[in-house]
């Protein structure tokens, strides 16, 4: 099926490019804003691609890019689908900017409404939407791979109501639909290499880097509590979301998220960045903000633990997940590589060597490093 | 009279670099903020003016290219822009500065003397610009849009900035960027919430921003 592939310029939109054209023989026509080129877009593209041994083999022409039409010539999207020949729309676009309404209504409702006019007036086979695992907000039970009702759940921010509010747009827009949510996505569990932003665990190594790493500190503060954090590398995305594309029936909802018995806790994964790099005396582990001592902690602490905390919220979360789709595709033969302590460790990895400034900080503190840092748990577990 | 030639060259470079956002800071304010051309700055101003002249280029140091794209980004004369790019965010950097540098042992006498006339503008316009935010731009989420609108592509210059002052610095002086900008920070969630700015969403912005893009 040729697909209009909104969000392709984005890093999971890249990386569902790249599937497809890996895994596929569709035409991806990719609308673009003014800024982006079509080299921009695939640069990226082939590197992912060439990063497995595959760009060579890639039919790259088969990426399209048109011009994004501004919302007031929406029309002008007809004639496109018209003259490709497309008939599924796999929409990667959204934001996930969790406190900015304005653009959380625009980018996850408005956008999907008009993509649904635009699939239901071609009479398309298949709308894909691009969801998140956690668009049911916090609910007592595990997240099923069905709509959720609003009202069940607490919602975090407005981020997770406006992906549900797109869930159930898109379950009612006359489409036949396919909706893929996903844990928070990661590096290659084969060589860790990311293009994301900085989120989730990026943030605290980055924010580590950018805040810590001029000279050495011996007691480090950290909140992390010992709960597993949803994380799905980004080569299991990638294979989750093709295959599922190819092998689920229509109107169906599938969550990725690796297995529960696999997935590290953010308490674990921390210890293993403190231990292996920032290397400290001594670390204060805390459950949540709330808990940090003013007094006990200067005001550079302080701000990276506001900073990693408060777009953690939601990944702190102790989520459960139905993944009968996900075991489906499996026994199909997808290809799904679990997130672990070590496969986590191997984009850990690739993160610090990439980083002139830990390098740096490793090798100018290397006398005063403690072997084995000690622990100090603070408040409720 | 002119200071350039007393000081080495890390504080007559810090000194330059300070002198050229005053002066783009007086100017902004002249035409957009006249209420943050306070005594204070138009005194830091005329010293910086009569005192700073001269080498040192910032050509082919470490700070030449991310200054100028610091400076770039704060160039927009635009009332809400010089507001919150310079009133809120470069007068809590300048403060942060020059009330570090005025305070360490391994300054010169007359960074301590110019950092202690910029303490007082910085300080003063501190004490100013909370009221001209909320009487001219709003409070809450509509100033935090402005603050977001506004300051993001200085945030996004920051990292780069401060690599170069450590680089610089942090041997001579003990001073790091991180250091500056844990005050800065503190200082500016507080203002922020003083005009009911939800914290939550003010750090989840400075986070996205400061944090920048981690791509490896």
């Amino acid at each position: 099926m040729n697909a209009l592939l909104i969000g392709a310029s984005g890093y999971l939109g890249g990386l569902v490019a790249a599937g497809l054209l890996r895994d596929t023989g569709a035409l991806i026509v990719a609308p673009l804003r003014a800024a982006r080129t079509r080299e921009g877009i695939l640069a990226p593209i082939r590197d992912e691609l060439r990063s497995e041994g595959r760009a060579e083999c890639i039919d790259f022409e088969r990426i399209v890019t048109v011009p994004l039409p501004s919302t007031a010539d929406w029309s002008a999207l007809d004639a496109v689908v018209e003259h490709y020949g497309i008939d599924q729309i796999v929409h990667c676009a959204g934001s996930v900017d969790y406190f900015n309404s304005e653009l959380l209504r625009e980018a996850n409702i408005a956008l999907t409404a008009r993509l649904l006019e635009l699939a239901k007036r071609h009479a398309m086979r298949r709308f894909v939407f691009l969801s998140t695992a956690f668009s049911s907000g916090y609910i007592d039970r595990p997240v099923r791979e069905e709509l959720h009702t609003d009202g069940d759940g607490i919602d975090p921010t407005e981020y997770t109501r406006t992906k549900r509010s797109a869930e159930a747009l898109v379950a009612a827009g006359g489409v036949p639909y396919l909706i893929v949510r996903p844990g928070i996505v990661i590096g290659d569990s084969r060589d860790g290499r990311y293009s994301g932003k900085a989120y989730g665990l990026y943030q605290f190594w980055t924010a580590f880097e950018r805040l810590l790493t001029d000279r050495y500190h011996e007691v480090l503060h950290v909140i992390s509590p010992r709960v597993q954090l949803q994380l799905v590398h980004q080569n299991a995305f990638k294979n989750a979301f093709v295959a599922a594309c190819r092998h689920l029936p229509l109107n169906s909802i599938v969550n990725l998220t690796s297995r529960p018995d696999a997935l590290p806790t953010a308490r674990a994964l921390t210890q293993q960045f403190c231990e292996r790099v920032a290397r400290p005396q001594q670390i204060f582990f805390y459950n949540k903000l709330a808990d940090v001592r003013a007094d006990i902690v200067d005001r550079r602490m302080r701000m990276l633990l506001e900073f990693t905390a408060v777009n953690s919220e939601i990944a702190m979360h102790a989520w459960r997940f139905d993944n009968t789709a996900l075991h489906t595709l499996r026994s199909l033969g997808l290809q799904f590589v679990d997130a672990t302590l070590d496969t986590v460790l191997t984009c850990q990895n690739r993160f610090v060597q990439g980083s002139p400034r830990i390098q740096a900080y490793l090798a100018k503190n290397a006398d005063l490093f403690a072997a084995q840092p000690g622990t100090v748990e603070v408040g409720a577990a | 009279m002119n200071i350039i030639e007393e000081l080495d060259r890390s504080e007559a470079l810090l000194w330059t670099i300070l002198a050229q956002f005053e002066i783009l800071a007086a100017e902004q304010y002249a035409r957009s903020a006249p209420e943050l051309l306070t005594p204070e700055k138009q005194r830091l101003v005329t010293l910086l003016r009569t005192r700073v002249q001269g080498p040192p280029e910032l050509a082919g140091t470490p700070l030449e290219v991310p200054v100028a794209a610091l400076m770039h980004s704060v160039r927009s004369s635009s009332e809400a822009h010089v507001l919150i790019a310079q009133g809120l965010f470069l007068e809590l950097i300048g403060e942060a500065i020059y009330r570090t540098f005025g305070a360490n042992a391994a300054t010169s006498q007359p960074t301590r003397a110019l950092c202690e006339a910029g303490t007082a503008a910085s300080g003063r316009a501190h004490a100013i610009v909370p009221g001209l935010l909320r009487s001219r731009l709003g409070t809450g989420d509509i100033l935090l849009r402005a603050i977001v609108n506004e300051s993001t592509p200085l945030l996004s210059s920051l990292d780069d900035v401060g690599e170069a002052i450590d680089a610089t610095y942090l041997d001579r002086f003990g001073v790091s960027f991180a250091d500056l900008m844990g005050d800065v920070a503190a200082e500016l969630i507080a203002l922020c919430l003083e005009l009911d700015v939800d914290r939550r969403k003010l750090v989840a912005f400075l986070t996205s921003a400061l944090m920048g893009d981690s791509r490896r």
